[in-house]
This record gives C-alpha cells, sequence and structure tokens, in this order.
C-alpha cells in the first residue's frame, strides 16, 4: 500500500502503556522518542509487542516546526 | 434504545426504500414496530447490521496489504483532483460520503492521484468529532422511545 504521508519514520516498540480504550506506544526511531496513542484495538490487530518493527506515520500537516529562542 | 423507520434506516445506509423494505421482509434485518405501530428498525440492529455490511462490501483488492492503526478506512473512487505548486485537494466518493483530502502536491503526484482511481481515505481515530443530530421536525422525527 502506497500512503499520501510525506512521513513515514522506521522506528522500534519499546513499550506500551495500555488504558481502557488507548495505549500510547513509546518507539525508538534511531534515538529519537515518539510516542503513539492508538486504540488499544489497533495494538491488537497489529499484533504489538516490545521489540516490534514499525513504521511512524505522520501527515505533514500535523508537524510542527520549532526554532530556539 | 431509539428506532427507525424504513425510510430513515434506508437513507442512513445509502440504499433505496424498496431495498430496507425487502430486507426487513426477508428476515435479513430484524423488524419491529414503533410507538404508533409502524414498520421500524431497531437501532441498535440497524448500527449492527450497517458495520456487517460495510465490512463484507469491502474491496479486497482495495484491502490493506499493510496493516495500519487507523480504525476509519472508506474505501472510494477518486471523484476529484485539483493540485498548485505546493498543495492539491482530493476528493473521494466512499458510498453516500464525499471525503475532501488536503495533501502535498508531493503526495498526490507520488500516488499519481488522478479521477477514476480506487483509494481509500484513512482517519485517525483521535480525529473523528462526534455529533448528534438536531431534532428533525415532527412529520420526519425517528419514533419516540417506547415508554
Amino acid at each position: 500500500m502506497k500512503l499520501s504521508a510525506r512521513n513515514q519514520i522506521p522506528a522500534r516498540v519499546t513499550a506500551i502503556n495500555s488504558g481502557e480504550a488507548i495505549a500510547n506506544v513509546v518507539l525508538d526511531a534511531g534515538g529519537v522518542r515518539l510516542v503513539a496513542s492508538i486504540t488499544v484495538e489497533a495494538v491488537r490487530d497489529l499484533g504489538l509487542a516490545e521489540g516490534s518493527a514499525v513504521t511512524a506515520v505522520i501527515k505533514a500537516s500535523e508537524v510542527i516546526v520549532a526554532v530556539a529562542d | 434504545m431509539p428506532v427507525f423507520r424504513i425510510r430513515e434506516a434506508a437513507e442512513l445506509l445509502g440504499v433505496s426504500y424498496d431495498t430496507m423494505l425487502r430486507w426487513a421482509d426477508s428476515g435479513r434485518i430484524d423488524k419491529t414496530t414503533d410507538s404508533a405501530g409502524r414498520l421500524a428498525v431497531d437501532g441498535a440492529t440497524l448500527a449492527w447490521f450497517a458495520r456487517q455490511r460495510a465490512q463484507s462490501a469491502a474491496n479486497p483488492d482495495a484491502a490493506p496489504v499493510a496493516a495500519q492503526s487507523v480504525r476509519n478506512r472508506f474505501t472510494g473512487l477518486v471523484t476529484r483532483v485539483v493540485k498548485d505548486t505546493v498543495m492539491a485537494q482530493v476528493e473521494i466518493q466512499a458510498g453516500p460520503h464525499r471525503f475532501v483530502s488536503l495533501l502535498s502536491r508531493e503526495a498526490a503526484d507520488e500516488l499519481a492521484l488522478e479521477p477514476g482511481m480506487l483509494a481509500v481515505a484513512a482517519v485517525k481515530a483521535t480525529n473523528v468529532a462526534v455529533e448528534i443530530p438536531a431534532p428533525a421536525p415532527a412529520a420526519h422525527r425517528p419514533s419516540a422511545r417506547p415508554a
């Protein structure tokens, strides 16, 4: 499947903190920490576990740019 | 639990009145009556039926080849593509629903989006707002819930 999202970052799952409906999935992308808030249903469907290789996908319009003061 | 008359149920599922009536008469969807004794469909039954129908209608060719966490996926046809130098506007008609996507020109070019293509509109679950429709005028209002 091809995706329109411009940002597709290979990463590895380092932790999964599950609530009732939502899980925060912590990712390590080459030393950068990313967190994905996804449904517990999605975690189950994707069979995610610590160590899983994943791709973090972020639509370009969602990325904020900051510069140093 | 609310009940919906056949015409209302047909509109919600995007099918004709005759089709919904046929499904109710054949037992494909359980029927009930509203408070006035008119033929109707229970809201929860209708929701379950709509979900089953959407799943079975999913085009196998468009099924995800890679699993994604995105919960909301609508397969449809690209009906319109407008591009400027930076951004693109793409419209997808999926059943009765029109989706509009604003994406970069780069992405639209890479996917070679053009009218007539099969495409999936995907929306992350945290981006879906829920609204409750205002009550319809009395003549068209879904039947009152049973006392």
